[in-house]
């Protein structure tokens, strides 16, 4: 690498620190932040996390967020203001009046942010291990770190969803060296803030099982997971809050429905409209359905590891591709902000001189970016910028986004929905693509 | 290892940071002594203000939700937000330093509630459509609630405009018109309601004039879709408590129904969180008992952090911060 290339190189690492803070300071306007919000004025209050049944996240995310009360309680600093001229405009969702302040969207953001770019730095250390080239794999870091999807979702949205792929990939590489604890302990870490890397233990314990690391290891990594998972839920079992949790995590899963981004949105169109009643009276049996696929997928991906030779963190990543492309193109509703999870893996495969894993990559991303823009009411998401630093009329954007939120569709009630769902059903083909392309790169690498 | 010891260490200082008690957050402290009360603010960051009202001692002892998805639902309603209002009320209640039994019922539990007792008791009809087994043409078992002395919570459509029968196989019929005339003094010419106001996707109105009880209530629910006339209301005993529009509609009203009260939101609600909100407050002011009583008697702020203050027989303190969430409550 010439020193230009690094020197570009550096320039696009702070400009995504800049982007980031940027967007973190002047975009408040969602409903993640309007709930961190509450979390973090919870804590700064001194309630328990649960107290209130709002927040149904894992535990670790709720910690970290009733950190940021206390401290912006300590700067004396307000987390949410009611902006009571924009309220006649609100749409539950989309536009609210409640505004996070500037700083303590930062603060409530900032550790989704620090959480890409260590996610950026797992991409890197893996695209070493599978023996990348240096340009190559610094386009993987820059198609991750830059990646306008991953900066939305944690700049924009305080979305925690580069948890899911940064607690995987580490947990992986740690089981191929054979650090038992390091990979019990990152699967705990990603667990405890967003759940869904529960779902690899098995893939994880078949990388440590073919590392050699044989009964003693996958007890330290069981042993790790359980100490870090018991730190975490002390407090909330000390407060009599477990059951509560217990009930909220459960509870949301079952009242997810149907839909997102995925063909399911297409249950919204007038011409499905029977498929959608119908659905309303079977949507269990075909989530239980659903689910049955994920769990299959995820037994079959860990057996086939267990019996590849050799296991390389390449084979490792394609394994983890193919089980979370099934889980997004089964799962009853898939937020845009999931594609995430998708990215850094493809990024890593295109390092691996499979260009079109960088393909699929934009392209997924490309299709979950144009959803959220979509259902988000774009105009909205500037307001906080109106109203905190007068650079335009928060009055004018309130309710352009508004209008947005109700203009009226061709196929479906509203027009956003229509949209939606022609991105939606884009975006199930491009999870397809991934698992077709990723059965197909597990066929190559062990022909 | 390694790697593992730093991941549990920031575990650790995660939990730790979450878990410290908050020694810098505002707080407010209520002392009762026999002659004044004294009220006191703490770490109260520069611009927000407190509030401490005087409000009636009166207190709801049992909170009903009515839902039934057998029957129309009413604008705003699902699974989701029938689920989550009494959870989220329950908490919203206990932030407020109130504890009510809060619980569910369907259109059958909904008939016993109407015919048991009604001192203390509350019903919340969210989606305000009455099913069959309390409301129909000519039969409205939630006025005798309300003559007897109950409270009603009401959002979702007009005033007892509506009800809904159960259809075949479980499923909802639309709704019908109920009998207006039931509630002569309301839906006279002269009367603060209006007959003629639909259901089905009326035309959204909002309040942006506060209403001179919204200082002491605190309250930001500002739509008045469904028409509750502000000075008319004044006229038979009731007062709006929060916003009014430009043609003098009230979005949140009180009003006294024989020895009973039923509070008026002038559509549904955002989400069971904002309705729990605006109805815990609506209880811990008193303003769903005796508007007209409540007074706030100090406005405490960064630069005025202490008062005393005389609280009239049978009211007590109750301090709250600023919306949307109110923290921090003083009591």
């Amino acid at each position: 690498m010439t020193v230009r290339q690094h020197r570009i190189f550096t320039a696009l690492v702070l400009a995504g620190v800049l982007v980031r803070i940027g967007a973190a300071l002047f975009t408040t306007n969602s409903q993640d932040v309007a709930l961190f919000g509450y979390i973090a004025t919870q804590g700064a209050q001194g309630h328990t996390l649960y107290g209130d049944p709002e927040f149904s996240y894992p535990p670790l995310v709720g910690f970290i967020m009733l950190a940021a009360g206390k401290l912006l309680a300590i700067l004396g600093l307000p987390i949410v203001v009611h902006a009571a001229p924009l309220s006649p405009f609100a749409v539950p969702g989309l536009v609210t009046a409640d505004l996070a302040t500037p700083f303590a969207s930062l603060l409530i953001k900032l550790p989704a942010m620090l959480g890409d770019a260590a996610l950026a730095l797992a991409v890197d250390r893996a695209c070493r291990l599978a023996g990348a080239r240096e340009t190559a794999r610094r386009i993987a870091v820059i198609f991750v770190w830059l990646n306008p999807l991953i900066i939305f979702d944690s700049s924009v949205q305080a979305s925690w969803d580069c948890i899911v792929p940064l607690s995987i990939i580490a947990a992986g590489m740690a089981a191929l060296d054979g650090e038992g604890s390091a990979s019990g302990a990152w699967i705990a870490i990603g667990a405890l803030a967003k759940i869904v890397p529960v779902t690899f233990i098995p893939l994880a314990a078949a990388a440590l099982w073919r590392a050699g690391s044989g009964v003693w290891r996958l007890a330290s990594a069981i042993g790790a997971g359980a100490i870090v998972a018991a730190v975490a839920l002390g407090p909330i079992a000390a407060s009599g809050e477990l059951p509560a949790l217990r009930d909220l995590v459960a509870g949301r899963s079952a009242a997810a429905g149907f839909g997102g981004f995925n063909a399911w949105t297409s249950l919204h169109a007038y011409v499905f409209a029977q498929a959608a009643a119908w659905m309303a009276i079977h949507g269990p049996t075909v989530a239980t359905v659903a689910s049955v696929v994920q769990f299959v997928a995820v037994v079959v991906t860990a057996v086939a590891l267990l019996r590849v030779t050799p296991l390389t963190i390449e084979r490792f990543v394609i394994a983890a591709t193919a089980v979370l492309a099934v889980i997004l193109v089964t799962a009853p509703y898939v937020q845009p902000g999931y594609v995430v999870w998708l990215a850094p893996f493809c990024a890593i495969l295109g390092a691996c001189g499979k260009p079109r894993w960088n393909a699929l990559l934009w392209l997924a991303s490309g299709c979950a970016l144009a959803f959220m823009l979509t259902v988000r009411a774009p105009a909205a998401l500037a307001v906080p910028a109106c109203w905190f630093f007068h650079l335009c009329d928060p009055l004018a954007f309130v309710r352009a986004g508004y209008a947005y939120a109700y203009e009226s569709g061709t196929l479906t009630p509203l027009a956003q929905v229509d949209n939606g769902m022609i991105v939606g059903i884009a975006g199930t083909f491009v999870f397809l693509l991934v698992v077709w392309c990723a059965l197909a790169e597990w066929r190559k690498a062990n022909a | 290892m390694r790697e593992s010891a730093w991941l549990l260490v920031a575990c650790i200082a995660a939990v730790i940071a979450g878990v410290l008690p908050s020694t810098s957050a505002p707080a407010v402290t209520v002392i009762d002594a026999r002659s004044a009360t004294a009220v006191s603010a703490a770490h109260l960051p520069a611009g927000s203000v407190l509030t401490v009202d005087a409000v009636p001692s009166v207190s709801l002892e049992r909170v009903f939700e009515y839902d039934d998805s057998r029957y129309a639902r009413g604008r705003g309603m699902s699974d989701r937000f029938a689920n989550g209002l009494p959870i989220h009320l329950k908490a919203a209640l206990a932030y407020r330093g109130i504890d009510a039994r809060i619980g569910r019922v369907d259109a059958d539990g909904l008939r016993q509630v109407l015919s048991g007792a009604a001192q203390g008791v509350c019903v919340i009809v969210p989606g305000g459509i009455l099913p069959g087994t309390v409301r129909t043409k000519g039969r409205d078992a939630m006025r005798s609630f309300l003559m007897r002395g109950g409270t009603v919570i009401w959002a979702g459509a007009p005033f007892d405009l509506f009800y809904s029968t159960r259809g075949v196989d479980g499923t909802s019929t639309p709704v019908s018109a109920a009998d207006p005339t039931a509630w002569p003094q309301l839906y006279s010419s002269s009367g603060p309601l209006d007959a003629h106001d639909r259901v089905d996707s009326p035309p959204l109105h909002h309040g942006t004039i506060e209403a001179p009880l919204d200082r002491a209530t605190g309250l930001t629910y500002d739509a008045t879709t469904f028409d509750v006339d502000a000075r008319r209301l004044g006229a038979i005993g009731g007062a709006p408590l929060a916003y009014i529009d430009s043609v003098d509609d009230s979005s949140v009203s009180q009003l006294p129904i024989g020895r009973g009260r039923v509070v008026i939101f002038g559509d549904a609600f955002a989400d069971e969180m904002d309705a729990a909100r605006e109805i815990a407050q609506v209880v811990a002011t008193g303003a769903w008992f005796a508007p007209r009583d409540v007074r706030v008697v100090a406005s405490l702020d960064s630069s005025r952090i202490r008062a005393s203050i005389d609280v009239p027989r049978g009211h007590h303190v109750f301090a709250f911060g600023e919306a949307p969430f109110y923290f921090p409550f003083g009591y």
